[in-house]
């Protein structure tokens, strides 16, 4: 299976920030070096020891959320200063608690991160522990002639570090202090500044997505839970309401006030005219009635008329019933097909049919017959 | 867990608030915003009209005065000033017996329908009668060309093979309007 980390995805570089100064790096190789005030915009930072404090804690509750507002909440007893913001990564253990390990961000840093504003921050000793068999390792980092850095990866992969500015820290020392054994761990030696960006390169390009979690957005949330933000968001959005409300309200007032005077100046002008008007509509809707109901009648001597001159030679008819536009015929024909032909080719007649058996009378030998009809008169063209 | 839960039940707090401000308060308010806008567009259509009116003086006079003719003209055709169906089916049977005379149509028998009151108001009577083919035909032309305008509903003509005459049975209708209170 391929593996992409989600950091490749961002680019091949990133930002690290050390002692005054940051590095730009692509592709593990060190570009340019800069002062941290002149970075202007990155996506990704690895931070430097000196700017951030680190520890391990055990919690008896698991919840992320929880721990995050435990950590809040007494700040001064988990770092040696104050700071809005810190990283935290957790390691559940079996009896249902957990250990965190914590990282305080330096102020300083952390108006430079705001700054920056980058997806991802990490510490540079949480991203050693990402590096290939760091378990149980202890690191050695000379970054400088008098700067460097010891971290140690426990065996749940918390880190625990401690940077050396001026002068040295045996091994022994640094073991003493994180309460190991200095005869237990292999150490890596990392001898260059640009051996040890390779490294982090390095890990950097093999993080999971769930390694990346804890790093990602810390600017984001710590401007989310900002109240000041809050409130002032909550205020722009009420006056954009009250403003919104208030257009609603005021321009159909304003047009309606502006009608409503027409209306007025008008009306006297019109007085007579509107009279005359309601006339017009009133004769209007009588005249439709009247006519509804001279329209409505079928008059019966076309039909006659029409029927007479469409029946063929010999047939008698001994009854004609017609109610509404239906008509029904009885009589007899010599031959029922052509007189169903002959209505049927009137456009006035619709649907011609018989409605009772075709029967030969013996006495004129003609068929006796029983047909209807629908007549329409607005196709009949005779007067 | 309560504690866990809290998120879910603020969350459901929150759109519960949401749903009654929408019921109680967006809704009525934009129910009362659609009826005004309603109303404002009543009042331009009705300014609309006024604003066409004005210097259209001649044209409507005209219109009102070719309205008028047309429904007294319309008018012409209903028997005016009923005062009930009745004196209308009375009439009618006169005008019937009349026209029935003067085509040679004996009458066998006749009968008073069920009229329809209304603005209009229509009554029916039913008749029935004989005479040869030609006669019925003048007969029913002249009903159906009356002065006033009478229908012929239903109508059944029967004939009896070689029989000079031939029976009708129809319905014949006139139109009428009200007697109006105090009008002539």
């Amino acid at each position: 299976m391929v593996h992409i980390s989600p950091i490749a995805i961002l680019g091949s570089h990133f930002l690290y920030l050390g002692q005054g100064k940051a590095l730009k790096v692509r592709k593990g190789l060190i570009e340019a070096e800069a002062e941290i005030d002149d970075v202007r915009k990155t996506h990704l930072v690895v931070l430097g020891k000196n700017h951030y404090y680190e520890t391990i804690r055990s919690f008896s509750f698991a919840n992320t959320k929880e721990i995050r507002e435990a950590v809040v909440m007494d700040i001064p007893a988990y770092s040696p200063f104050d700071t809005p913001l810190f990283l935290m990564k957790k390691m559940d253990i079996p009896d249902g608690g957990c250990k965190v390990n914590l990282w305080f961000i330096h102020p300083r840093a952390v108006e430079w991160l705001s700054r920056l504003s980058p997806m991802i921050i990490i510490p540079e000793s949480g991203l050693l522990a990402l590096t290939k068999d760091s378990q149980q390792n202890l690191y050695h980092v000379q970054k400088q002639e008098k700067e460097a850095l010891w971290v140690y990866v426990g065996k749940d992969m918390l880190t625990q570090s401690m940077d050396v500015c001026d002068g040295q820290i045996e091994q022994e020392t640094f073991t003493r202090i994180i309460g190991g054994n200095a005869e237990k761990y292999a150490v890596t030696e990392i001898e260059d500044s640009q051996d040890y960006m390779e490294m982090l390169h390095g890990a950097l390009m093999n993080m999971s997505f769930n390694a990346v979690l804890p790093f990602l957005f810390p600017i984001k949330s710590l401007a989310r839970f900002n109240p000041k933000n809050l409130k002032i968001g909550l205020s722009v959005a009420a006056a954009l309401f009250v403003i919104y409300m208030a257009v609603i309200v005021i321009l159909p007032y304003s047009a309606e006030s502006g009608l409503m005077k027409a209306d007025k100046d008008i009306t006297p002008r019109v007085a007579s005219l509107m009279k005359n008007q309601l006339q017009v509509e009133a004769l209007y809707a009588r005249q439709n009635e009247l006519t509804g109901v001279l329209q409505k009648h079928i008059p019966k001597l076309p039909l006659l008329i029409m029927l007479n001159e469409v029946l063929p030679e010999n047939t008698l008819i001994t009854q004609l019933v017609t109610a509404g536009n239906t008509v029904e015929l009885k009589g007899m024909t010599p031959k029922s097909t052509a007189l169903l032909e002959a209505l049927s080719a009137r456009p006035a007649i619709q649907n011609a049919r018989y409605t009772a058996p075709i029967r030969q009378d013996q006495s004129s030998s003609r068929e006796v017959f029983t047909l209807s009809f629908i007549y329409n008169p607005a196709e009949n063209t005779n007067p | 867990m309560f504690k866990e839960m809290t998120w879910r039940i603020k969350a459901g707090l929150a759109i519960a608030g949401v749903l009654v401000f929408a019921q109680l308060v967006l809704t009525p308010f934009y129910q009362w915003q659609d009826q005004r806008l309603e109303n404002l567009q009543s009042l331009a259509r009705n300014v609309y009209k006024k604003k066409a009116l004005l210097g259209n003086d001649d044209k409507l006079n005209q219109v009102l005065e070719k309205g008028k003719a047309s429904v007294e003209q319309t008018l012409r055709y209903f028997y005016a000033n009923v005062a009930e169906a009745q004196a209308l089916q009375l009439t009618l049977q006169k005008d019937i017996e009349k026209l029935s005379a003067l085509n040679s149509i004996r009458i066998v028998s006749l009968d008073w329908l069920h009229p329809v009151e209304g603005e209009v108001i229509q009554s029916p009577i039913k008749i029935v009668c004989d005479g040869s083919a030609n006669h019925v035909l003048a007969f029913i032309a002249a009903i159906e060309a009356s002065e006033r305008f009478v229908s012929i509903g239903s109508l059944k003509i029967n004939s009896a093979g070689k029989a000079d005459k031939i029976g009708v049975t129809m319905e014949i209708s006139a139109y009428g309007l009200k007697k109006q209170a105090g009008g002539s």
